[in-house]
């Protein structure tokens, strides 16, 4: 039998260093090695697990963020700066773009209440609406982010690699964000505007509930809460697509600077758009819900490897 | 001109707390144990960070323990105290006694 943490151990072992591994990871995988075998039942062991993998995130964490002193695998100085220099400029990109959906958004609540004749905690409220502007945001910021970070420079392959596991990193996020704290703060702000009860729509259920009802739906409404599903999971996607299709722009286009950022902004409103078409289409029995939902991430796939695919040919040619 | 005094060397809260439990335990430690004598004041997720900084300091030392029984286990590692860590935490515990009274107010 494998013990516990011995693939986590071979997987940091591919991006840290000796000293991290020696230092950092190793420790964390020996304590919990020991706490599962000191475990006496089952449950015990399943929290020595849990606790003994949050401690090694924390640590990837810290690897992956910090690394000024050589904590990750032969990564240089540059591939360092490149990556600080992303993820500043991707947090940036997204706090700004948060800030342009959400304050026009909480501003016009201040006329609903009153149509309402509400007097609920407007901070509060503003607050229920901060989690829908990131499913946005996020891919869009973090590919302005790439483009901005990567621009007029040649990235290592391990810094494209650390680029990209940011990415999965934010669709991770941002699948959790869609399929749990949207669903309850949208609940939460309308049930605060109302100040009564109010039964769950579409986009107020969670991702255990849209499968519960998903089962007893009629055709009509099945369809309805198929595209919801299949859409949170694929704008859940979106962050990984726009950096490729940032990346691709920038390091095998060597586009300039602000035709890279023309063409995220371009890639950023085409991709909404497809994703408003497919959802007309779906209701009106044009496309399945599932092809209606996956259609504009499809479309960026498609047109990153078609971006990207050129200057490979040009290369194999010479 | 005058010359400028060398730094002395930092000590952080957490820092000075580990040096404290090291200290306080005849024995060398692991890191879970640190973070239970601690009661939840150190936590698994950064404790070894914290202590591989404080090894690059010179505060402690480690080594790792006897390969365990059954075979197949990582071996854990264990911390103590060096000199230096001891007159460091002296110094900044002597400091501090002599400040607390005007922090006090």
């Amino acid at each position: 039998m494998i013990r516990p943490g011995l693939r986590l151990r071979a997987f940091a072992a591919r991006w840290c260093s000796e000293r991290t591994l020696e230092r950092l990871i190793d420790p964390v995988i020996a304590d919990l090695q020991a706490e599962y075998a000191a475990a006496t039942d089952i449950r015990r062991r399943w929290l020595a697990l849990l606790a003994g993998y949050i401690a090694f995130a924390k640590v990837s964490v810290w690897c992956a963020m910090s690394g000024g002193s050589g904590m990750r695998k032969n990564w240089t100085q540059e591939d360092h700066s490149g990556l600080v220099r992303v993820l500043w400029r991707s947090a940036a990109a997204i706090l700004c773009l948060t800030l342009l959906i959400w304050l026009p958004e909480a501003s016009s609540m201040r006329y609903m209440l009153e149509a309402l004749g509400s007097d609920a905690n407007r901070v509060r409220l503003m607050t229920y609406l901060l989690p829908s502007a990131l499913p946005l945001t996020l891919p869009i910021g973090l590919a302005f982010g790439a483009a901005l970070g990567a621009h007029g420079r040649t990235p290592s392959r391990r810094l494209v690699g650390a680029i990209m596991l940011v990415a999965l990193a934010t669709a991770a996020a941002s699948l959790a964000t869609m399929a749990w704290v949207i669903p309850a703060s949208n609940q939460s702000y309308r049930v605060a505007m109302m100040r009564q009860a109010i039964p769950k729509g579409e986009r107020e259920l969670s991702f255990g509930e849209l499968k519960r009802e998903l089962a007893t739906a009629d055709v009509d409404r099945g369809k309805r809460l198929s595209f919801e599903f299949h859409k949170r999971l694929s704008v859940a996607g979106a962050p990984v697509t726009f950096v490729a299709l940032a990346l691709v722009l920038v390091i095998r286009r060597r586009l300039w600077r602000t035709v890279s950022v023309a063409a995220v902004v371009a890639a950023s409103f085409g991709y909404y758009v497809a994703l408003w078409l497919a959802n007309s289409f779906t209701k009106d029995g044009v496309l399945s819900p599932q092809l209606g939902a996956w259609m504009p991430q499809l479309a960026l796939l498609l047109t990153t490897i078609v971006v990207g695919i050129p200057r490979t040919i040009n290369r194999r040619r010479a | 001109m005058a010359r400028r005094l060398p730094h002395p060397p930092r000590l952080s809260t957490v820092e000075s707390l580990i040096l404290e439990l090291l200290i306080a335990n005849d024995e060398a430690m692991y890191g879970l144990q640190l973070v239970a004598a601690s009661r939840r004041r150190l936590k698994r997720g950064t404790i070894y960070v914290t202590l591989g900084r404080m090894e690059e300091k010179g505060f402690i030392t480690s080594r790792l323990e006897p390969a365990p029984a059954d075979a197949g286990g990582l071996p854990r590692r264990l911390y103590e105290p060096t000199a230096l860590g001891r007159r460091v935490l002296a110094a900044w515990t002597a400091a501090a006694q002599h400040f607390s009274p005007r922090f006090a107010q």
